[in-house]
């Protein structure tokens, strides 16, 4: 009896752990009972909605013409509440040459009966090479089930698109399944997930009687996609499988490294070329006294200043390095591969670089595919010493980078098998130096004087700002954050042509009502133009870094006369808050001088990504900022008492 | 007297030649000057008109580039673009880009914001060039197969024009219209035209862009100057109407939506079952009302004349989804079930401007549904789920609308609603520590326009995400807030009730402390800020408020012991026509309690009282942003 029970007890577990492997994927219109009665979700109760299932089957068909991808996609969505027939609204993108065949939907009502979607409310729209279906399901009510399914045809094999698990909405079922034929290799790899190997099926398919393997991914119970202020691109943390055929028997579907690098190396080595146009400009600029410092850096000033940058990104060169040259005018890669050109001609060993900027995502190196690169950079190499160079933007002094370019890793296109190289992180300490000569008079009405200097990113960034605003602009929006009410006086700018150096603002201003007075008492902060009065991080919990573009560091050094007959009758603790793990600081300083106040302040943050769990220490940190900001000097025109 | 007489003709020839200079110079530093803006309007019948556009624009700087070197024309099946060309000339005057034909353009098919889809096809190109100053000049054609959408003249851009020309051709003598003029003075000239047609010419030289002044109205910001038509006769799909009296605008309106007008049985049978004999007219509206917002959902799909003809009452009751006026004509035909007569009604939203009672014609972007009774008649918003019949929020107030009768069209308005109706209260207790941290908990309660806003952002929406909001709502004045619980009311339900927020937390840094002071600024909800005072000298245009409102807070105050008021703004009432400010406060002890009442009565302010009005937020503004001050052992 016992071990009848225990084989009963072995099969019913084999049974169970299959029921959850197989994980049954109902057929179209046919919805169990229990879908149609739910009327919420345990695992998420404030679901407005919920994806059942989402599912994409994609196979590689063997054809007379060559090969094709067929990718079936099914989705069945729950509507839990009022808000959740938003979901009822679909589009789903498509490449302008790719075909969508077989498009079903249908509303299934809480009753059970359906509801058809007519073909003619099944539009399509198109945006340069994007196609979108676009419809909304009929008759949808609170507890509806909307489902539909369709069958992409492309011709596109090589750069097959990742599968995205996650969802806006909770998802209970993902699954991803590929069916090739056999004998042939295949790369996939999971991003923000763990690592998981796929069920394999055999199966026969009867149209060719070949034999096929069927490999399944199903991943459940995911939670909708979030996102957060301060985030380089969403799509870097969904949970994603990126899937690639290799190769099958001795055709080659995707390339490696080293045959992309090759692959497009020859594009580029058409541009490249010994003109003598390019020979007088090195003679005309370079000289044999000059350091090997020097020599590239007047090279690439030479670019950056003389060819007019018509297109920020691409990686696709067409043209001759020549005709950049004589036309002045050339795309971002187009001048950096001439700048290459120019270097190479020199006696340098330089090759372009492909990067990913910070907005574009993050490069995938297990995934050799040449569409993630947007931008591309000159690369030098010079004995011990390493350059990394971008011509595009005016503003950018020799040995930095644009904002935009701070990423890991680029992609070394040489003449031989690539590599990988790191892009070089900003060490500057991009200051901003405040100096301010201010006076206040007995109705609490400040007037100042105000130098700022800035530096390195600070700079760069002032100078392409007031490219686009206009000076006067920049600096009423400096007042404006700073003050409720300010006056522009005068102003002057120094230092804005000359990219190498610092940019530094002369300002007069005034501001009305400043400080509080009341009675024989004048109650006012510090007239310093940096001051935090509230504390940029919200939100307690944080679920992705926050990333900075670059270090920054600013000093002020206040000194404020006081009205005539008043003194100082308190003033505010001087405070030192420093975290030395995570490269924070700030301290102040307050001084009586009689008949002046001197104030000191000083912040230093000196790290570009802070992890979730250093959060909290960074949102305590600005807290103590704005604290120490906050505090208030006390001037008295009494006559001081003994305490004081 | 000759040397007077010399004076005279000198300061004249002085004059001129400045004043010709300045004609030459107009606007010569601009940023991008729009030399040319050349439109043409030519009708030929009820059915064809053909409307032309031409623009040449120079650049000095990259300023303005982003925002006008390009250009978009959009494409309807009611609008078909016959052509377009444009060029580009760079600072020598040489033609360096030339696109000659609609297939050198960019094109791309898709439905703008709300809408799922529309039959919209818009054509562009981008027509910058690296070196200044440059110019563009482009043109295109459109023919359009109903006068409805009779183009009106603009001459004002958001920068310079140098030159602004509309030209009108029509068939004959015969041909009736109208026109309405917004800040303009100018009389069109009528000149000669072959073929027995008629041609009226409209000129406007040098014109600067809108004027921009704080507290804008909708209508004073999007038309400052402009110049409408209307035909007298226009003629939609099959629909033929006339323009020249609201009743007959209202007649023609009828005749669109006359076809159909039955619901399916099974409707019928269900909203019956709402219905009772006991129930008020009001409650059975809103029986009904509540059906409708249970059961459809807006989707606004367009294809031909769609965008103002309503789709069948059938389909519409099929698909349980229609916009504004599918909906609205649903609504209708259940209420007749009920035995309630009701109206669509026909509006433009306030935010996006006014009807202009002296001009009918087309001025209208939403449909309400309106049920006129004797003691109060009941509009209802159809695309709205979260309220009740008769709840209309700000952008449907203050706008007179075309109610459409069984024969014909009448002018109604709708009134704004006064201040206590869209009112904010809030009482906050907390106990402050010498380090400036306070420990509080309060509720805050709106409603009207102000709960619409709170119950907006936090119905449907995650606990996770509502304690953000709310903690933003609570702390948008204070440096950090955290709170540790939250509960609200009336955000699903109950919507005739104000939505209620419970709070509790902590503010950091709520003080400043030094030594042996205390700074506290006890307005946590509500602080208007220096920058609302505006700071021009003078106005053009009213000064508009979204809608009337009055908010009360009450802070009470728990000082740490040994601390007493030093210092701090003097208790005030300021009393105007337009609106009110109260503070006062007392200590008494460790305990200070202070109220403040802000109230906008008027929600157009006339521009005469503008100097009152800045006067009343600076004062308000200046006390909002003052501390008292405790001392210790003071």
């Amino acid at each position: 009896m016992r071990q009848l029970n225990l084989g009963l007890w072995i099969v019913l577990i084999i049974s169970f752990s299959f029921g959850l492997f197989a994980q049954k994927i109902p057929k179209f219109g046919k919805v169990s009972k229990e879908t149609l009665a739910m009327t919420e979700l345990a695992a998420d109760p404030e679901a407005d909605a919920v994806y059942m299932f989402d599912v994409g089957d994609l196979s590689l068909r063997e054809t007379s013409g060559g090969f094709h991808v067929e990718v079936y996609r099914h989705v069945r969505i729950k509507v839990l509440t009022e808000e959740g027939k938003e979901y009822a609204d679909v589009s789903i993108p498509f490449w302008h040459e790719d075909k969508i065949r077989d498009f079903k939907a249908h509303t299934i009502l809480p009753n059970g009966k359906k509801v058809k979607l007519k073909k003619k409310s099944i539009f399509e729209e198109r945006v340069k090479n994007l196609r979108f279906k676009k419809f909304t399901f009929p008759g949808v009510e609170v507890g509806s089930v909307i489902e539909y399914k369709y069958k992409l045809e492309s011709e596109y094999i090589h750069e097959l698109e990742p599968w995205y698990f996650q969802n806006p909405a909770y998802t209970l079922v993902s699954r991803y399944s590929v069916t090739v034929l056999p004998h042939f290799s295949y790369n996939a790899f999971f991003l923000n997930e763990e690592e998981q190997e796929p069920v394999k099926e055999d199966i026969m398919d009867v149209y060719t009687k070949k034999r096929l393997t069927k490999f399944i991914w199903t991943l459940t119970d995911l939670p909708p996609i979030r996102t957060e202020p301060y985030m380089r691109s969403l799509n870097d943390y969904r949970a994603a499988l990126h899937f690639q055929i290799e190769k099958y028997r001795h055709i080659v579907f995707i390339k490696d490294w080293p045959s992309l690098v090759k692959e497009i190396r020859e594009t580029y080595d058409d541009f490249l070329g010994k003109d003598k146009s390019l020979q007088a400009v090195i003679d005309t600029e370079l000289n044999d006294s000059m350091k090997t410092d020097d020599k590239i850096r007047a090279l690439y000033e030479y670019v950056r200043d003389n060819v007019e940058t018509t297109n920020q990104s691409g990686i696709y060169i067409k043209s001759k390095a020549k005709d950049v040259l004589k036309e002045k005018k050339g795309t971002a890669a187009q001048k950096n591969l001439l700048l290459v050109n120019l270097l190479e001609m020199a006696g340098f060993n330089a090759n372009p670089v492909l990067i990913s900027s910070r907005n574009n995502g993050r490069m995938i190196q297990r995934h050799a595919r040449l569409n993630q690169f947007n931008r591309m950079l000159a690369y030098v190499k010079s004995g011990m010493k390493t350059y990394m160079l971008d011509t595009r933007q005016e503003n950018c002094p020799f040995k930095m980078l644009p904002v935009d370019d701070i990423v890991e890793n680029g992609l070394v296109v040489n003449r031989g098998e690539g590599g990988f190289v790191k892009i070089p992180i900003p060490r500057q300490v991009n200051m901003a130096f405040c100096e301010t000569k201010a006076t206040l008079d007995d109705e609490g009405n400040l007037s100042a004087e105000l130098l700022i200097r800035y530096d390195d990113y600070r700079a760069m960034y002032v100078r392409n700002k007031i490219e686009s605003d206009g000076d006067k602009a920049f600096v009423t929006e400096l007042l404006k954050d700073r003050y409720e009410t300010a006056e522009l006086d005068t102003f002057t700018i120094d230092g804005l042509d000359d990219v190498n150096g610092s940019v530094t603002f002369n300002i007069n201003y005034d501001v009305e009502g400043f400080a509080q007075v009341v009675g024989d008492m004048i109650y006012l902060s510090s007239p310093a133009i940096n001051q935090l009065n509230e504390n940029p991080f919200k939100r307690e919990k944080r679920y992705y870094p926050v990333e900075y573009n670059y270090a920054i560091a600013s000093t002020d050094n206040v000194s404020l006369k006081l009205p005539e007959g008043y003194h100082v009758n308190e003033l505010p603790q001087a405070i030192n808050a420093r975290v030395k793990l995570q490269k924070l600081t700030f301290q102040n300083a307050w001084e009586d001088g009689g008949d002046t106040i001197n104030i000191k302040r000083q912040v230093m943050i000196r790290k570009q990504m802070y992890t979730p769990r250093e959060y909290s220490t960074l949102r305590t940190f600005y807290d103590q900022i704005v604290k120490a900001d906050q505090g208030q000097i006390v001037l008295s025109s009494a006559a001081p008492t003994a305490g004081e | 007297m000759r040397s007077k007489l010399f004076l005279y003709m000198m300061f004249c020839c002085l004059a001129t030649s400045w004043l010709y200079a300045q004609s030459e110079s107009w606007q010569e530093d601009a940023d991008a000057l729009i030399l040319m803006d050349q439109q043409k309007f030519e009708i030929e019948s009820l059915e064809k008109a053909r409307y032309k556009v031409r623009q040449v624009i120079r650049f000095n700087n990259n300023k303005e580039v982003d925002d006008f070197a390009r250009v978009v024309v959009e494409e309807s099946n009611l609008a078909k673009c016959l052509g377009i060309s444009a060029k580009i000339r760079d600072k020598n005057g040489k033609v360096v880009k030339h696109l000659k034909k609609k297939s050198e353009f960019e094109s791309a098919q898709f439905s703008p914001g709300y809408e799922l889809y529309s039959e919209s096809k818009y054509y562009w190109a981008e027509l910058d060039w690296p070196d200044y100053p440059f110019e563009i000049e482009y043109e295109y054609e459109l023919e359009l197969t109903t006068l409805f959408l009779w183009p009106p003249w603009y001459p004002q851009s958001g920068i310079p024009v140098q030159k602004s020309t509309y030209q009108l051709i029509l068939p004959d003598e015969a041909f009736s219209f109208n026109t309405h003029t917004i800040g303009l003075e100018i009389e069109p000239v009528k000149r000669q035209s072959k073929k027995g047609k008629v041609e009226w010419f409209w000129e406007l030289s040098e014109v600067d862009p809108p004027e921009k002044e704080g507290y804008m109205s909708p209508e004073s910001r999007n038309q400052q100057r402009a110049l409408l038509f209307v035909a007298e006769t226009f003629k939609l799909g099959k629909y033929v109407g006339k323009s020249d009296t609201w009743d007959n605008f209202g007649k023609w309106y009828r005749r669109l939506i006359a076809d159909e007008t039955t619901l399916p049985p099974a409707m019928v049978t269900e909203v019956n079952q709402l219905l009772n004999d006991e129930q008020t007219v009001y409650e059975k509206v809103n029986e009904i009302y509540r059906y409708l917002q249970d059961n459809t959902r807006y989707v606004a799909i367009y294809l031909d004349i769609g965008g103002w003809k309503p789709h069948s009452l059938s389909s519409v009751a099929f698909n349980k989804y229609g916009d504004c006026k599918d909906l609205t004509m649903l609504m209708i035909a259940m209420l007749d079930i009920a035995g309630i007569k009701s109206y669509p009604a026909l509006m433009r939203t306030r935010d996006t401007g006014r009807v202009i009672e002296e001009f009918p014609s087309n001025q209208f972007n939403h449909v309400l549904t309106c049920v006129p009774s004797e003691s109060d008649t009941i509009w209802v918003e159809c695309t709205a789920d979260n309220c009740y019949a008769g709840d209309l929020d700000y952008s449907r107030e203050d706008s007179k609308v075309l109610l459409v009768k069984e024969n014909g069209g009448e002018i109604v308005y709708i009134p704004p609603s006064p201040a206590e109706e869209n009112g904010m209260t809030s009482k906050i207790k907390g106990r402050l520590t010498s380090d400036g941290l306070l420990y509080l908990d309060g509720w805050a309660k709106s409603s009207g326009n102000q709960a619409d806003y709170v119950r907006g952002n936090l119905i449907s929406t995650r606990e996770e995400d509502q304690l953000e909001w709310v903690r933003n709502y609570v702390g948008q004045n204070l440096p950090k807030v955290d709170l540790s619980s939250f509960q609200t009311y009336n955000i699903e339900e109950k919507f005739n009730q104000p939505v209620k927020i419970e709070f509790s937390g902590k503010a950091s840094n709520f003080a400043a402390s030094s030594g042996s002071r205390l700074f506290v600024n006890p307005t946590i909800m509500n602080r208007r800020s220096k920058r609302s005072v505006p700071r021009k000298e003078s106005r053009e245009f009213d000064i508009y408020f979204k809608y009337a409102y009055a908010d009360t807070d009450s802070v009470e105050l728990q000082i740490p012991m040994g601390y007493a008021l030093e210092a701090g703004p003097k208790p005030q009432t300021l009393e105007t026509d337009f609106g009110r400010y109260e503070v006062n406060y007392e200590a008494e002890g460790n305990n200070f309690r202070y109220r403040r009442v802000f109230q906008i009565t008027d929600k157009i302010i006339a521009r005469e009282k503008y100097d009152e009005f800045k006067k009343f937020l600076k004062a308000v503004s200046k006390s909002d942003g003052s501390k008292f001050v405790f001392k210790k052992g003071g």
